[in-house]
């Protein structure tokens, strides 16, 4: 306030306290306070007493516009009588006051308040620039360029400039624009001088550049035109090229997308931690508050708020941090000279798209002076003038218009600027409004503007500007009613699109916030003030080793070390400032501790509650394969818990020894009950590749099998154990996805099919059948336009053998409404046939009245042609099958016969249908049917194999076969196997043969050493026996003993003679042929017995012999002597001496063409353990015995040389029964 | 009368060999006390009982191959099953008739076997017996 009259000033001090503006009055009186003032106190109102004689008005005037352009300037005057007032008007003072009028000052001020904000915005980022601005561009991310309008050079590039277009300053520098060639089209410089020279500034303007490469560019430039060393230039601010739109968007486009936009925005864009501290502001704060950014950054936004509307803040606070909505709240804010604006602020707080974690409170804020004051004017015609002269300046559109017809009477010039419809156009057209709102929210502002019974309301909604752009307004209408009952509207528009934009933003910052908590290689948590943790992601979970949900059950006392002294200061330090960053201890699940970065801060969330955010990363030096260990197995419980896999462990055999998962409930099993079963159980067709990572440590494959009841598809990923204990794998149900794939692939096969094959006509008629329409394809199958189709004609070209019966048929049908199947021949014009399949279904409306009939015509002529081919084709297979010399069948995957020919019946002796029954191991020879497996595994493996295998035909006979298998491939799948069995019995028979005849001789030859010295032994023992009794004897002189030694020799004698008689025997029966005569087996038994009588205690046995002789008997005599003799005489020479009553039974049944004998005892009988051994060469039983051990040796060999049987009982102490039976060779005699 | 060995024993399932035998024994005073058996189970059994009564064990026996039921190797397995002081007492003189070379080869692999003697005994063979008193 300039003037010497102390009173006077005090009376405007008292004037302007009754009005709502905020103010510090500073009194000046000498020229020198002024200008003291002037830099250090930043007046925004000076006001100027017209008779303050030391400092003129005009005078105070100068100093203060050429010290700064910020300040208003205020005349008090007496009168404007004297033209003084005028005259300071004219030299730039903003506004005058008469002494008189004093009430209305503050009514000036705030008008010029309102003014000049605007006007400063303008002038401080969109009027042209001091140069000392432009080297705030030397370090923008933006590429700069000024270019000097008189001549066209370029005198200033920035480094981004010269980076993007490719050049080094030197080779641009004070070269025109034309001579380096910049433009893409010339002519567009032309344009652009033009332009900017009208518009002085060009928002998103579209250049088409050329870089120093060559390349041509579409880029988007903000220009301005500016003073540049006392010359015009234009400054281009290039915002976006599709390189850098790319660039930014992949690296960190969202940040500087959303500053980009916040920083040439006319509002305060902010944002804040949920208590209201400054985190973000744009540097628009600087001319609406006064204030640079990083004054305010860390500081509460309460610091600045007037203290009556705090309490309506913190409300409006907890209800923006509590509901998703936005708020919008009037209040006063201190500006940095102290005073205070009145601004309007719109808030919203922005949360994690997925856990809805609180990031940022997002306000933008607007001085709201303007928009309110001019509501509140009355429509006065004496300061219209005035006003126009305002609204014409300000970046707001104000308008008035009809509240019934929205035609609107006035807009002011920033109406073209914003959307580039001229003034005219606006008022003359009266639709202008509604048409220009976009198509979208015309219903919604329409209805708004017609229903609302506010006086005064507010809405957001898009506009399309001429250009095509959509812009986001908002709109501030008042309804006034005038004199004539006419409602009346005024209203004021802002564009909002900078705002909205930021909001899409600071959206996209908040989803990269959220994609940066889970993918970031430090470990995040979000933890309760007391240290519970709420959230954690992964990298969090591997620092501390343990997994989400057990990262959740903890708290700072497990994960930290409380010992660290450092982390009672850090916890401390956060709660002074807020935050946290540097090093401390923390602990892993195991115990151990590690050394981390911690970066901590505390904000607070939707329920007031203080939240803390903590980064961590671990410093100490890991092994990156601990941590991607620990990552496998957290990832591993991870997948467990949470997703539908089924994880398994195999052993070497493929049995799984574990299983789990949700994955398993797919397959209606529990965890673990996998375990015992073989993956060739589940998988049988899979399980080799799933075993194959035993030696690829890694198998993908995607395997399907059936189980309780359902198809399913799971898709496998099998790792070998690091230990090498067997296999791990993971299932991933994927049947849902796979049934659609298979279902997509099948309707795409059907299409494609249809469309080559099956094409399909399709034709409507009317209820009575008369065609009313038809498909291209239609009239391609029948040779009939659409126009003769329509009515009968549509079945001109039917064959004349279909056309009676179709015709008549399908009338009838048609009338009936029912579908009509059928099948017949189009002759088309060109002499061509069509087969065709018909379908029609009829159509019933809603309410179930039949109105016409749809009918498909499926051209069938290919398909009978290919069905012909296959019955041909089918045919060749068949001969060829039927004819082959050798067995051919086909199996399916579970070896059941599904076809076989008539040589393969016949070399099995089954039928087809027995084939069925047996199945493939039912042929087998030996039960095994390992070997088997493997051949069809590997066939089954896609390989062909051949074999050898005995098979077991009906008619009992062993049949070796050579079979060749074949798998059976349908669309890449093996369904089954062919056979060609070849019989090969004839020639691994003979080479059987010749290997048994060696194994023979070779026994042969064995058993002729054995013989040898069997023999030898047996012919010396009774000699040298009698050479030792002769030894004896010549020196004894006693001879009763001499004729004991004698005795002796007698004994050993007979003993060699019976052997001698033996081998005698024995080399008869191996030598002589049969001789046949007839037997009388009394005889011969009597005989044998007599014989026998000088053995010791022969004479106490009773022989008795019983005969049924229905035959005569014929046989060899001989070797029947033989045979009887040995078995008689061991059970004379072994009865038993303590039996009262020793036997021998003979007894004999003769047939006709056999003969059974029966010689039993009850002598000592033969213990168990010889009985088998007793027919062998040298065999002897009894220690009693005196016997060479060929003589039951002999009795099996004749009995085996006269074709018979002998078989022996016998029970110790009890006695013994020879079995024999032998062939009556009467007939053959008789030939 | 002074005897070569107290005690041995004879085992051979021909029992005019074993009474040849034992009179040679007698004539030669190869020892005083001539056990004879005609199986080698039964001899077996008795070294068993004797071993187990502490009786005196032969110090010598002569045992034939071929026999019936158990022949002289089976017995000379059995007798290596019994204490080392006994098999170490008993020197073992096999006796054979046919003088087969597979037999040889066996009898001189077993430790056991002092010598193979060809039957029958005579006074020139016992003679020539290197055995320890």
């Amino acid at each position: 306030m300039l003037g010497d009259s102390l009173s006077a000033l005090n009376q405007i001090v008292s004037e302007l306290k009754k009005s709502d503006l905020f103010f510090t009055p500073q009194f000046v009186n000498t020229k020198a306070d002024f200008e003291r003032l002037l830099s250090d106190f930043y007046p925004a109102i000076i006001i100027a007493d017209l008779n303050f004689t030391e400092l003129s008005p005009l005078e105070a005037l100068n100093i203060a516009k050429n010290n700064s352009s910020q300040n208003s300037f205020i005349v008090l005057s007496e009168s404007l009588a004297d033209g003084y007032t005028e005259t300071c008007i004219k030299a730039g003072a903003d506004d005058y006051i008469l002494k008189k009028d004093l009430p209305l000052l503050s009514i000036a001020i705030k008008s010029i308040l309102d003014r000049k904000i605007i006007t400063n915005i303008v002038s401080e980022s969109q009027k042209p620039k001091e140069n000392s601005l432009i080297k705030m561009y030397n370090d923008s991310n933006y590429a700069v360029s000024v270019m000097r309008l008189s001549d066209g050079k370029i005198v200033y590039i920035n480094d981004k400039f010269a980076e993007l277009f490719g050049y080094i300053d030197d080779e641009i520098f004070e070269g025109t624009s034309i001579e380096i060639n910049i433009w893409a089209v010339i002519d567009d410089r032309r344009k652009l001088i033009e332009k900017i020279k009208t518009n002085k500034i060009l928002n998103n303007y579209e250049l088409k550049l050329r870089t120093n490469s060559g390349t041509i560019k579409d880029f988007q430039a903000k220009i301005e035109l500016l003073e540049y060393d006392g010359e015009s230039a234009a400054l281009t601010y290039i915002i976006g090229n599709a390189e850098t739109t790319i660039i930014t968007k992949l690296v960190s486009g969202n940040e500087a997308r959303f500053k980009s936009i916040a920083e040439n925005s006319e509002d305060i864009i902010s944002t804040h931690t949920s208590e209201g501290i400054f985190t973000y502001i744009s540097p628009a704060c600087r001319p609406l508050l006064g204030y640079h950014p990083e004054e305010l950054i860390g500081h509460s936004a309460y610091e600045f708020f007037h203290k009556d509307d705090l309490e309506e803040f913190k409300k409006t606070h907890q209800l923006i941090l509590t509901t998703p909505s936005s708020y919008r709240i009037n209040y006063r804010i201190r500006k940095k000279d102290g005073s205070y604006s009145e601004v309007e602020t719109i808030g919203k707080t922005l949360r994690a798209a997925e856990h809805g974690q609180f990031i940022e409170m997002l306000f933008t804020t607007r001085a709201i002076a303007l928009e309110t004051k001019i509501q509140e004017y009355k429509v006065d015609e004496e300061k219209s003038d005035h006003l126009e002269q305002i609204f014409d300046n300000v970046k707001t559109i104000i308008w008035r218009g009809n509240a019934q017809t929205y035609q609107y009477t006035f807009v002011n010039q920033y109406a073209e600027e914003l959307l580039g419809y001229p003034v005219s156009e606006w008022i003359s057209d009266p639709s202008f409004w509604i048409e220009h709102v976009h198509p979208d929210d015309r219903d919604y502002v329409y209805s708004l503007k017609s229903e609302t019974t506010e006086p005064y309301y507010t809405c957001d909604y898009r506009m399309i500007s001429k250009s095509g752009d959509v812009i986001w307004i908002r709109e501030n209408v008042n309804t006034v009613s005038t004199a004539l009952n006419i409602s009346e509207r005024i209203g004021s528009i802002i564009n909002i699109s900078d705002r909205k934009h930021a909001e899409e933003v600071l959206l996209e910052i908040q989803n990269r916030y959220q994609s940066f908590f889970e993918n970031s290689n430090d470990g995040i948590i979000i933890t309760t003030k007391e240290g519970q943790i709420l959230a954690t992601n992964l990298e969090a979970c591997i620092l501390f080793g343990r997994t989400e949900t057990e990262m959740l059950q903890s708290g700072r006392k497990e994960i930290m070390d409380t010992s660290d002294p450092k982390l009672k200061e850090a916890l401390d330090e956060r709660l002074r400032n807020g935050k946290f960053k540097g090093e401390l201890t923390c602990v892993r699940k195991d115990g151990s501790k590690f050394q981390a970065d911690i970066s901590t801060a505390m904000f607070i969330d939707k329920n007031g509650n203080e939240i803390t955010n903590t980064i961590i990363r671990d410093i100490t030096i890991k092994k990156q394969s601990e941590n991607e260990l620990k990552r496998k197995s957290l990832l591993l419980n991870g997948i467990l818990e949470n997703i539908p896999v089924a994880v398994y462990r195999l052993d070497f055999e493929g049995t799984y020894t574990e299983s789990s998962g949700l994955g398993l409930q797919r397959l209606g099993l529990q965890d673990h009950e996998l375990v015992g079963l073989s993956v060739y159980d589940t998988y049988p067709q899979f399980a080799p590749k799933i075993m194959n990572a035993l030696h690829t440590d890694f198998e993908h494959l995607i395997a399907s099998g059936e189980m309780n009841g359902g198809k399913w598809y799971y898709e496998h990923f099998v790792f070998r154990e690091d230990d090498s204990q067997g296999l791990i794998g993971f299932a991933f149900d994927i049947t849902d996805r796979k049934a659609s794939e298979i279902a997509l692939k099948a309707s795409e096969e059907k299409f494609r099919s249809l469309s080559a094959f099956y094409p399909v006509g399709i034709f409507i008629t009317d209820i009575n059948g008369a065609c009313t329409w038809t498909n291209n394809r239609m009239q391609r199958i029948a040779g009939v336009s659409l126009e003769q189709a329509l009515g009968d004609g549509w079945h001109r070209n039917v064959h004349s053998e279909d056309k009676n019966i179709l015709t008549t048929e399908w009338k009838e049908y048609a009338r009936k409404g029912w579908a009509h199947p059928g099948s017949y021949r189009f002759i088309r014009p060109d002499g061509s046939f069509r087969w065709v399949k018909a379908t029609t279904s009829p159509l019933f409306s809603d309410q179930g009245d039949l109105f016409g009939h749809v009918g498909t015509i499926e051209d069938i002529t290919d398909k009978r042609q290919a069905d012909i081919s296959l019955i041909q084709s089918e045919q060749r297979y068949k001969s060829l099958v039927d004819n082959n010399p050798d067995g051919v069948y086909s199996i399916d995957l579970e070896s059941n016969f599904t076809s076989v020919n008539k040589q393969f019946e016949e070399l099995t002796g089954y039928s087809f249908e027995e084939l069925k029954k047996i199945k493939f191991r039912g042929l087998l020879a030996s039960g095994d049917i390992s070997e088997f497996q493997d051949y069809v595994n590997n066939t089954l493996k896609g390989l062909n194999t051949s074999f050898q295998f005995d098979i077991k035909t009906s008619f009992g006979s062993i049949v070796k076969l050579n079979i060749t298998k074949i798998p059976i491939l349908l669309e890449d799948k093996i369904v089954g196997a062919y056979g060609i069995a070849k019989n090969v019995t004839g020639k691994v028979h003979a080479e059987e043969m010749l290997k048994q005849q060696n194994d023979e001789l070779m026994k042969t030859n064995q058993e002729l050493d054995q013989f040898v010295y069997s023999t030898s032994h047996d012919l010396r023992a009774p000699l040298t026996s009698v050479l030792g009794l002769i030894g004896l004897a010549k020196i004894e002189p006693d001879t009763e003993q001499q004729q004991l030694y004698l005795d002796k020799m007698s004994q050993s004698v007979h003993k060699l003679d019976r052997f001698i008689q033996d081998i005698i025997n024995y080399s008869k029966n191996s030598r002589l042929e049969i001789k046949c005569e007839e037997v009388n087996l009394q005889t011969l038994i009597n005989e044998t017995v007599d014989n026998l009588k000088y053995i010791d205690g022969a004479d106490r046995i009773d022989v008795r012999i019983k005969l049924d002789e229905k035959s005569e008997f014929f046989s060899d005599l001989g070797r029947l002597r033989v045979i009887l003799s040995n078995i008689i005489s061991n059970a004379v020479r072994y009865h038993n001496r303590s039996e009262i009553l020793p036997f021998i039974e003979f007894s004999a049944t003769v047939l006709e063409d056999v003969v059974y004998m029966e010689i039993s005892d009850n002598g000592q009988g033969i213990n168990p353990i010889h009985l088998e051994k007793i027919f062998e060469m040298f065999y002897r039983a009894s220690q009693n015995s005196s016997g060479s051990g060929l003589g039951l040796y002999i009795v099996k060999e004749s009995v085996l040389k006269l074709k018979g049987k002998i078989s022996v009982k016998s029970e110790l102490t009890k006695g013994t029964t020879f079995y024999i039976q032998i062939p009556n060779l009467k007939n053959q005699n008789a030939i | 009368m002074q005897f070569k060995f107290k005690k041995t024993l004879l085992i051979d399932d021909n029992r005019i060999d074993n009474i040849i035998n034992k009179k040679i024994l007698q004539n030669n005073q190869f020892a005083q006390d001539i056990e004879v058996f005609d199986s080698a189970r039964l001899a077996l059994l008795h070294l068993q009982k004797s071993v187990a009564d502490f009786k005196d064990l032969p110090e010598v026996i002569f045992l034939d191959i071929k026999m019936p039921e158990m022949d002289g190797f089976e017995f000379l397995e059995e007798f290596e099953k019994l204490a080392a002081n006994v098999s170490q007492k008993c020197q073992i003189l096999m006796l054979s008739s046919s003088m087969d070379p597979y037999d040889t080869k066996r009898a001189n692999e077993m430790d056991s076997v002092k010598s193979l003697l060809n039957k029958p005994l005579n006074n020139n063979i016992l003679s020539n017996l290197q055995l320890s008193a």
